[in-house]
């Protein structure tokens, strides 16, 4: 039922109340009315007899006077009229005192009118004693029947007085009452229209305040209870679903921030890596380009010297120092980290006259899949600085890549000193390698190394380092994914993260 | 569906209340008003009693305590024979005649007559008139007899034995002083009753006299053609008379109560000894003080009742007993106790 529905039967049954309490009123009103207008009816018809009486007596002697047609004609009539009006007064004896004079009314008329009969007759018939006799036997009867009308007629008057005081009186108490009553069923009706109403509005109510509750800003406000099919009950439903769809929103928003806020963390973690490199790599290099420049210049120079070597000698350590800077920001692919490392190796075979054996075992299928920059080449260093250089037979580094399982298995293994399994945990755990004053000659430490490839590929198992023990020599695992798409989305991820 | 069960549920509830309360609020208020209009006394024609027959009462002496006591007697006794008495004439404005009553009664065919005859000859007539009547109406005479009428019973005292009652009652309160006995007789017919019990009183108290001691009977006749009269002619003897009666005799209720009251304003109680008729509170009373020597009642009860059942019985076997005696009791100081505390007229 809708609401306009709903007010108009509110306000029709309302007023059919008002309406049904004033119908009654205005029925004891007219009733009681009636009841006073009917109260000297009595009297009127007591009075119509008496009339009709007299018209007998009077058309008798008329007649008994005249014989004139017309007067017995007229005789007859009033007779007649009489006799209507005597049928209807009671002819049983009773103990109540009106009625019995009614009853000798009654009586006497019959014996009043069988008096004037004969008395009309013996005129008639010319027997003159007969109806003078009968004339006065008649009058005689009359006046005992006026006196009796009368004397009923002043009983009825009595008591109709009586009544029509009493009457009048009770119309006014029946004005008080009724007005009483009215007023009473005006204060019921009030209620109940307010009660309709307010449970007509109460749904409407309900709805504002937890809108006003949800525009504060309580998302997690109860659920409007929806009692009525009415349009309310539809704006209510509409309202409910509003908030579970921004309850909803909300969820998926604070998931997608986090989503956000853990990359952003990451983002910031590996940048701070990354400064921390290049921090240190410019702590290192006074100014890279000069040395670039001057180390090309020393090419030049070797060139047109006709010194082969030293010309390529000193072009690998420009490519060297040049990779460092430029791929400092920005990943790389796995055949440039492996040039990289080559050159490095050159480098260490010149300065250390071929002391350092290294073999390369690559499959160079996969050279293109993208990983961080500089992390092979940190990892050779190390493998030099705390592997080879401290043991006396010769030293060999033998580098391995390879695809398994869709993962591509990078392996730098040494026959160096060895660790011992407590030293690899330090490592793992982000202890540094380097001892007091020794920088790498990238200024990248192999803690570096392995937090970037962590960071890069979101797992830790990524690095791992196995070694027998001292003297045992060690071997460094780099697992990465080989799927070119995971690749892909961690450069997109990385780029922009660097630009950023 | 639930929630429209719901609603409809409590609408329906709030509903059915509401219209609860109305209907109480206007019940109560019919009924406040009802009960005003009921308090209020509206006179209602309640649903009157039927009876078979319909007696007329007829006497001149309608409002004297004597005759409202037979009325309400003979009105108790009729409405066990399913029969109604009325006392004609009584709510009428005019003061209509006994022969005008018998005139009405006979003209409104009443079912039967109670009379108490005056001694006008018309009465007689009448009498025949109604035993004539078409269909027959019955008349019996209470108190006072028409013999020679073709009423069909007569109520009430043989006029000899209540002469000699009187009798004995004057022969009692006679002493040496005693010159003159009066008696006050209500009509002047001289075939009456009355005058009957007058003449036993005169043989009773003349036989006592002696010509030493000789007492003077007389009659004195009231004229109770008019109201009053009775009051007037009282006083009258009580001016005029000289010497006043010794022994004054009186035949009925109003002439005991105005010879009492004539006594005590000329204050000649003790001096005029009275002997009353019936038993009013004043005469008991006065007996009670010595100033009434004696009172006759008759048993006004025994009148009304035994007036109405002679008439059923007429009515219902056409034959009824020719005359019913009614006792008279004899009140005087000895006894008058006995009767005192009965607030009620009729005495035993």
């Amino acid at each position: 039922m809708s609401i306009r529905t709903k007010l108009i039967w509110v306000f029709v049954i309302a007023s059919m109340v008002i309406f049904a309490i004033n119908l009654f009123i205005y029925q004891r009103v007219n009733q009681t009315i009636q009841e006073i207008d009917e109260i000297y009816v009595s009297n009127v018809s007591l009075n119509e007899l008496s009339e009709n009486l007299s018209a007998i007596q009077n058309n008798m002697y008329e007649y008994l006077n005249t014989k004139g047609s017309g007067a017995l004609e007229n005789y007859y009539r009033s007779e007649q009229d009489y006799a209507n009006l005597t049928s209807q007064l009671n002819d049983n004896t009773t103990n109540n005192e009106m009625q019995l004079l009614e009853k000798n009314i009654k009586e006497m008329s019959d014996s009043y009118t069988k008096v004037t009969d004969a008395t009309v007759q013996a005129k008639r018939g010319g027997i003159v004693e007969k109806y003078k006799q009968g004339y006065e036997d008649s009058k005689q009867l009359f006046s005992y029947i006026n006196e009796y009308i009368y004397t009923l007629n002043n009983m009825h008057f009595n008591i109709n007085s009586d009544n029509y005081k009493v009457l009048l009186a009770s119309l006014q108490y029946l004005e008080w009452v009724s007005s009483s009553i009215l007023i009473a069923i005006t204060v019921v009706n009030i209620f109940l229209v307010i009660v309709w109403t307010r449970n007509v509005i109460r749904p409407l109510v309900k709805l504002a305040q937890t809108a006003n509750e949800v525009s504060a800003g309580n998302f997690n406000a109860d659920y409007i209870e929806v009692t009525t099919e009415d349009e309310i009950g539809v704006v209510s439903r509409a309202f409910n679903k509003m908030l579970e769809s921004i309850r909803e929103y909300i969820q998926k928003t604070k998931e997608s921030m986090e989503t956000e806020r853990i990359m952003k963390e990451k983002e910031l973690l590996m940048e701070s890596h990354l400064k921390d490199a290049q921090l240190q790599y410019l702590q290192a290099q006074i100014n890279p380009h000069f040395l670039f420049n001057s180390l090309n210049a020393g090419a030049q120079l070797a060139m047109m010297e006709g010194a082969e070597k030293t010309c390529l000698f000193v072009e690998k350590m420009a490519d060297f120092f040049r990779y460092n800077v430029k791929k400092v920001h920005e990943d790389s692919t796995l055949e440039e980290e492996v040039q990289v490392v080559d050159n490095y190796i050159y480098i260490l075979n010149v300065r250390f006259s071929d002391e350092i054996h290294f073999e390369k075992k690559i499959d160079w299928h996969v050279l293109q899949v993208r990983i961080p920059s500089i992390v092979l080449q940190p990892i050779v260093e190390n493998a030099v600085k705390h592997g080879i250089r401290e043991i006396d037979r010769a030293g060999k580094i033998r580098l391995t890549i390879a695809k398994k399982d869709n993962k591509i298995v990078i392996r730098i293994k040494d026959n160096g000193s060895g660790m011992t399994q407590d030293r690899i945990n330090e490592v793992m755990n982000g202890q540094p390698m380097e001892e007091d004053g020794q920088m790498s000659s990238t200024g990248i430490g192999l803690n570096n190394v392995i937090s970037r490839l962590r960071l890069y590929y979101g797992r830790n198992d990524v690095f791992d380092i196995r070694s027998d023990g001292p003297d045992q020599g060690t071997e460094v695992i780099i697992t990465i994914p080989a799927d070119p798409e995971i690749t892909d989305g961690k450069e997109t991820a990385h780029v922009s993260d660097i630009t950023g | 569906m639930k929630i429209r069960a719901h609603d409809s549920k409590r609408t329906t509830t709030i509903l059915l209340v509401a219209g609860l309360v109305i209907v109480v609020i206007m019940a109560l208020g019919m009924a406040y008003y009802n009960r005003i209009i009921a308090g209020s006394g509206l006179k209602d024609t309640a649903a009157p009693q039927n009876f078979k027959y319909h007696y007329a009462l007829i006497t001149d002496d309608r409002s004297s305590p004597l005759w409202q006591s037979v009325y309400a007697s003979a009105q108790a006794a009729a409405a066990e024979q399913d029969a109604y008495v009325e006392l004609l004439g009584s709510n009428l404005s005019v003061d209509y005649s006994l022969s005008d009553l018998m005139r009405i009664a006979i003209d409104s065919h009443v079912d039967g007559i109670i009379l108490e005859p005056n001694g006008d000859p018309e009465i007689v007539n009448l009498i025949n008139e109604a035993a004539a009547a078409i269909p027959s109406i019955p008349v019996i005479t209470v108190l006072e007899d028409e013999t020679q009428s073709q009423r069909k019973s007569f109520v009430g005292v043989n006029s000899y034995d209540l002469g000699q009652q009187y009798g004995e009652q004057v022969l009692d309160v006679i002493d040496s002083s005693t010159k003159n006995v009066m008696v006050l007789l209500n009509e002047e017919n001289e075939n009456t009753g009355q005058f009957m019990v007058f003449t036993q009183i005169k043989e009773m108290v003349e036989a006592q006299s002696t010509a030493a001691h000789p007492i003077n009977v007389t009659a004195v006749n009231i004229n109770t053609k008019s109201p009053f009269d009775s009051e007037e002619a009282i006083r009258e003897i009580f001016v005029k008379s000289k010497p006043v009666p010794d022994v004054l005799v009186c035949l009925d209720a109003v002439d005991t109560e105005c010879a009492y009251q004539s006594a005590i304003d000329f204050a000649l109680v003790g001096d005029v000894k009275i002997i009353g008729c019936y038993s009013s509170d004043t005469i008991l009373k006065a007996i009670k003080m010595n100033n009434i020597s004696a009172t006759l009642s008759l048993d006004a009860k025994q009148l009304g009742s035994e007036s109405v059942k002679a008439l059923t019985e007429y009515i219902e076997s056409n034959n009824v007993s020719d005359y019913f005696n009614v006792d008279v009791t004899v009140i005087n100081k000895n006894n008058v106790d006995q009767f005192l505390p009965v607030p009620d007229e009729t005495a035993k």
